[in-house]
């Protein structure tokens, strides 16, 4: 048994940015009154054109709280009741200039139109692409530009939302600079690691003909690109209603901010993909607690922040610090809560700082427990699962392990196929029905299943993807990926699926794993071991994290698409949910079931926001269309 | 290519978790230089979210562990100096950082070296104090 450390919660109240909302009604708030006001209106573009699938957000002035909506087949869009009050209003579509306008919301309704403009050059229409739309629309004409979309996509994307990198337009030598800086950047950290380190090879190979590439596609002259962007949404996707709370950044002055949030929070798409760096990035895997606040982890270095609760009724942030090193919060990474409510996450970094341990926090007292492995044992690393029996799965370096808190109890599980890649060695984990853990090893493209009744641990070695650079690769390509060892975290051969992280169905009897680069979602039956796998239509929108509802649809938030979706078993069908901010960067999907509804769960790890998606009934939309109607034939006769 | 690149790849990963402690080990608190004057106008916040997002990540310290890569920029290198300011950003510098001319408009370049201007000189970084400021991190390749 491990040392248990009772320690005392540290508040920290978030940035004064967000006082503010301490002190007026929210549209999410609004939205779950009786009262309040109904703001509907139409979205049409410069030619007359109804637009349906158009994203309209509003956001009450000096909050932090955002709520947004999808136009109808007929152009039409109805929000949620508000609270009285003055807010920004605006409406946005690919290839559209975003309208904006201001609405005071009294009485009963109110009504706000939009005239979208349509942008004419492609290289303003470029700016307001997701990841996916960019990759998808990069040219394969030619077995070469095949062959460096797939140097593109598998070396640099891991780490990088593509859109992040082609908002960009350089030559040439631009190109090959960005790549002599990347070249000796920490795979898996990040960090710059000074010019004495020797360049990443696979990246020093191929600088020159990728420079090429990318100075073809976004360099001074036109661009080879053939734009494709992705459809708006419809039908069930168009019925969401998506609740994003800005989050203040860890350390709002040890960086230039907007008053405490990111410069650019991805909000207004035109202006492009924001950085993830100086404090944008921060949270990463967020989780609901019975009350329905939702906590969050934090693994960059931050002085303040361990694990953080978010007040949705209000905004608050309130900050937990669990002494690192030398003043430093340590850092948390995974987060799941257990069936007694109980929250779990995985603390990371240099274990002299608490690296390796597991944090537990009851979220009714905020009182946690910081609960160290064995001796001897790995250490905790990225993610962590709760079986049904409330039992912790975590990953380690090396494998996995399994801590029963009613007995204190650690066991350890080795993956059959060790790695010793940093932060890559176990990546996603998932505690299937039987309580039998699983784990991935994405630089490998293994998925491990631990046998309680055994202590032994299987793998299963996924197959390789397709290259679409195939008729392209010579030998030399093949030998250099043979020598340079592609196993690391976020970086892909051609052949790697890549699986990332999983979920369990607590009612069935599979795990769903995400392979990142394959574009896959595969089923592993957890009684048979079989494996089934289903492309996602767009396999570069980077499915990244899955969990299952009480309904067996499996929810999957797509990175480069800054989008989730959903995956329907009994129909093998899929349905994708648009989420309002561009360059968002998720990393971990959750959701909140508490009262019988399935809401979606996500963070941003890119520009600090937590988003919580819900479906409108089509009875409940068309309950808020017959009293906007109403209010619309009250107001013509007056 | 030969059999050793294979163990640069994971020396640079285990590399990352020594630098990771040594760094957590010895840091104290950085704090940014945030500017102390005026509220900023329109055109100085339009540069620093340009600044944020293509500049920060090799001008600044992008996280508080992190190692600069390029020389850090504020307003004694940029005042009575724009013009220079801005045609590095424009032209960028052979193999070590790239022109921004076909990606930003000269507006956008100008905001950035209106928001410059606001910027107060950052302390010494801590983990690199022979770094000279005004001068490149990184000789590149």
């Amino acid at each position: 048994m491990g040392n248990v450390k009772r320690l005392w919660v540290i508040v920290l109240i978030g940035a004064a940015a967000i006082g503010g909302a301490l002190c007026a009604a929210s549209a999410e708030s609004a939205s779950q009154m009786q009262a309040g006001v109904l703001l509907s209106g139409s979205v049409k573009s410069d030619t007359g054109t109804k637009m349906e699938g158009v994203t309209v957000s509003a956001r009450a002035v000096g909050q932090t709280i955002t709520t947004s909506v999808f136009t109808d087949e007929d152009g039409n869009y109805y929000f949620p009741r508000m609270a009285e009050g003055k807010y920004r209003v605006w409406a946005q579509a690919e290839g559209f200039e975003a309208g904006k306008s201001e609405v005071s919301l009294s009485g009963t309704a109110g009504r706000q139109d939009f005239t979208l403009n349509t942008i004419k050059d492609n290289l303003e229409i470029v700016k307001q692409m997701t990841g996916q739309e960019y990759v998808t629309s990069l040219p394969e004409d030619t077995p070469e530009h095949c062959k460096m979309k797939d140097v593109f996509y598998n070396t640099c994307t891991g780490c990088h939302e593509p859109n992040y990198i082609l908002q960009n337009r350089f030559d040439e030598k631009g190109w090959e600079a960005i790549l002599n800086l990347m070249s000796r950047v920490y795979n898996g950290g990040g960090e710059y690691a000074g010019a004495d380190i020797a360049p990443f090879p696979v990246m020093a190979y191929y600088k020159k003909e990728l420079a090429t590439y990318l100075s073809e596609v976004r360099g001074p002259g036109p661009s080879t690109m053939q734009i494709k962007l992705h459809p708006r949404p419809r039908g069930e996707a168009a019925r969401a209603v998506i609740t994003e709370y800005s989050i203040p950044v860890a350390d709002p002055d040890a960086n230039p901010t907007d008053d405490g949030f990111p410069t650019n929070d991805g909000t207004f798409w035109s202006l492009g993909t924001p950085s993830a760096l100086n404090g944008s990035r921060g949270l990463h895997d967020s989780q609901t607690d019975r009350n329905g606040d939702i906590w969050f982890t934090t693994p960059e270095p931050s002085y303040t922040r361990t694990i953080s609760r978010l007040d949705t009724k209000t905004g608050k942030v309130t900050d937990i610090k669990v002494a690192g090193m030398n003043g430093l919060a340590a850092p948390t990474h995974g987060l799941a809560m257990d069936p007694n409510g109980i929250l779990w996450a995985t603390v990371i970094g240099d274990p002299r700082g608490g690296g390796g341990n597991l944090l537990r926090v009851d979220p009714a007292t905020m009182k946690y427990d910081v609960i160290a492995p064995p001796k001897g044992m790995a250490g905790a690393s990225t993610s962590i699962d709760v079986d049904t029996k409330g039992n912790v799965w975590a990953t380690t370096f090396t494998g996995a392990f399994r801590y029963d808190p009613s007995t204190h109890d650690f066991r350890e599980f080795k993956s059959p196929t060790p790695t010793d890649n940093g932060p890559g060695g176990s990546y996603g984990i998932a505690a299937d029905r039987m309580g039998n853990g699983w784990w991935t090893q994405i630089n490998i493209d293994r998925v491990n299943r631990a046998d309680l009744e055994s202590g032994k641990t299987q793998e299963f070695h996924e197959p390789p993807r397709p290259a679409r650079a195939d008729g392209a690769i010579t030998a030399d390509d093949k030998k250099l990926y043979e020598l340079a060892g592609v196993e690391l975290t976020d970086f892909s051969a051609w052949w790697s699926e890549g699986p990332r992280r999983m979920g369990a169905d607590r009612n069935g009897d599979v795990i769903w794993v995400c392979d990142y680069w394959g574009g896959n979602l595969a089923k592993y039956d957890i009684h048979t071991l079989k494996s089934t796998f289903y492309k996602y239509p767009t396999p570069e929108s980077a499915p990244y994290d899955a969990s299952v509802d009480k309904n067996h649809n499996v929810w999957v938030n797509l990175t480069n698409g800054d989008s989730v979706a959903r995956f329907d078993p009994k129909t093998e069908q899929w349905t994708e949910f648009p989420l309002p901010s561009r360059g968002i960067d998720l990393r971990h999907i959750s959701l909140d079931e508490r009262d019988g509804a399935t809401r979606i769960v996500v963070g941003y790890t890119r520009n600090s926001k937590i988003a919580r998606m819900q479906i409108r009934s089509k009875e409940e939309l068309q309950a808020l269309k017959t009293q906007a109607q109403d209010f619309s034939a009250r107001a013509s006769k007056q | 290519m030969g059999g050793s690149q294979g163990g640069i790849l994971i020396r640079k990963s285990s590399m990352f978790l020594t630098v990771l402690g040594v760094f957590l080990a010895t840091s104290l608190p950085l704090r940014a230089q945030q500017s102390s004057g005026p509220p900023l106008t329109d055109t100085q916040k339009d540069g620093r979210r340009i600044f944020q997002q293509r500049c920060a990540v090799c001008h600044t310290l992008p996280t508080v562990m992190s190692k600069r890569y390029g020389p850090a920029l504020y307003k004694e290198i940029v005042e009575d100096n724009d013009d220079n300011i801005r045609d590095v950003i424009m032209d960028g510098r052979e193999g070590l950082m790239p022109g921004f001319k076909y990606g930003l408009t000269r507006a956008e370049i100008n905001s950035i070296i209106e928001y410059l201007k606001t910027v107060n000189r950052p302390a010494r970084p801590k983990n690199s104090p022979n770094q000279k400021e005004g001068t490149p991190a990184s000789a590149g390749e």
